[in-house]
């Protein structure tokens, strides 16, 4: 065994991994080599001391701080329970005021006009959701893309804001909420096929690669696959991202 | 019993639904990701918070959970990945001046625990003064208990190469450390 084999098995001699030939070569060479055996002295005696040392203790209440956000989280999924911002629902105050005072003024007249008020309504309620979605940040935001999935049509501005919020939020939260509702949209929407195919491009974060390339997949969205191909092959693309690419893969033909 | 399964088998049960795995995983394995975090952060805090993170993504991604995988080095990536975006965001790997505070446990002398602790604070600021590489290495070798192979898996490296690494890693350590003691 020569001088440099010797050393790198050190650690491992030291920690009880070796099989006993190695070990009885090992054994051999040290007995002979003064260098080989002062590395082994000085790392024997600091991994036994880095060994010994106890574990760090965590602060106390991790768990329940955890079992808790847990909770929400599984209860959250039930049934989401959207909390609007609390402009949103001054927003939504006006907006219920003035359809109130719509229908009442209306009342009686021609259909064309309520159709006409009915969009007019929409399109406010529209308006502030859209706002939403520019103006907030962190978790307000998110509640802003879920919001937007509740009370807007998913006409072409919205699914604008919600893609250009996926592909260029800084809070990864926020692109992940967007992504989520876009994933409800792409079943029959073309836009929102193809802007989460592009998107594939433009994430840089692995858990909205991993979630994008898995909401792309499991909608069979066959389109994805050159994208999909392409994040699996690039150099700086995160090892678990590669690993889910290619599991996925093989679910789109 | 759920309780008698080992970590994979517990995924499994997350996956198909049933949360109360999810309690026992936290409890088996927060300890181990806390620690990995304070050696890589030197900040409780955040620690603190990355953990937190890191086994609600466990949740999150449970449905995508495959029977093939381990779990140490699924949970290990996760970890790893919540770590780079945090340096992301916070745009920096250790703060000169921390004022932390570590725990150690296991200590029931007053004079033990303040060596123990001296000499803690000590390997993690050797540590802090490891290129990122090396001190990864480090973690997962010496902290996390993975093996050479297990260590190339997760960082898509090659057995031997992380060998070499790993060993020329403990000898930089062990001189960092010797430098500060002597100081």
């Amino acid at each position: 065994m020569k001088c440099e084999e010797v050393k790198l098995n050190i650690p491992e001699l030291i920690d009880g991994k070796l099989d006993a030939v190695t070990v009885a070569k090992m054994e051999l060479h040290l007995k002979s080599c003064a260098s080989c055996r002062e590395v082994f002295n000085d790392l024997n005696s600091f991994l036994k001391f880095t060994d010994s040392l106890p574990e760090i203790e965590p602060p106390s209440g991790m768990k329940e701080e955890f079992m808790m956000m847990f909770n929400e989280q599984t209860s959250s999924q039930k049934g989401r329970m959207i909390i609007l911002p609390s402009w949103i629902k001054v927003a939504a105050v006006v907006v219920l005021a003035l359809g109130t005072f719509a229908a009442g003024y209306f009342s009686g007249s021609g259909n064309g006009q309520n159709v006409q008020l009915a969009a007019e309504v929409q399109s406010l309620k529209q308006q502030v959701v859209l706002a939403g979605l520019k103006d907030y940040s962190g978790p307000q935001k998110i509640e802003a893309v879920y919001s937007a999935a509740e009370y807007s049509n998913k006409n072409a501005d919205l699914v604008d804001a919600l893609m250009y919020t996926l592909n260029s939020d800084k809070n990864i939260n926020v692109r992940l909420a967007a992504l989520n509702v876009l994933s409800g949209m792409v079943s029959d929407n073309q836009e929102v096929k193809s802007g989460l195919v592009q998107s594939l491009l433009v994430q840089d974060n692995p858990l909205v690669q991993i979630s994008l390339i898995q909401v792309l997949t499991e909608s069979g969205v066959n389109e994805a696959k050159d994208n999909i191909e392409f994040i699996k092959n690039q150099a700086g693309t995160d090892p678990n991202v590669k690993d889910f690419a290619q599991d996925m893969m093989k679910t789109i033909i | 019993m759920i309780e008698t399964l080992n970590d994979e088998r517990l995924m499994e049960q997350l996956a198909s639904g049933k949360k109360m795995a999810a309690g026992i995983l936290y409890d088996r394995n927060y300890k181990k990701v806390f620690g990995y975090f304070v050696r890589m952060t030197k900040d409780s805090d955040v620690s603190r918070d990355l953990t937190q993170n890191v086994f609600l993504k466990i949740l999150k991604y449970s449905h995508s959970w495959k029977p093939d995988k381990v779990f140490a080095y699924w949970l290990f990536r996760i970890a790893r990945n919540e770590l780079v975006d945090y340096y992301r965001g916070s745009k920096k790997f250790f703060a000169v001046e921390e004022d932390r505070e570590l725990v150690i446990k296991d200590s029931n002398d007053s004079g033990k625990e303040m060596e123990i602790k001296e000499s803690y604070d000590i390997l993690i600021e050797a540590m802090g003064q490891l290129q990122p590489g090396d001190r990864e290495l480090i973690e997962l070798n010496r902290f996390q208990g993975f093996s050479y192979k297990e260590i190339a898996g997760t960082i898509s490296s090659n057995e031997n190469a992380v060998k070499v690494k790993t060993f020329r890693a403990i000898q930089k350590l062990k001189e960092i450390y010797s430098k500060i003691l002597i100081e």
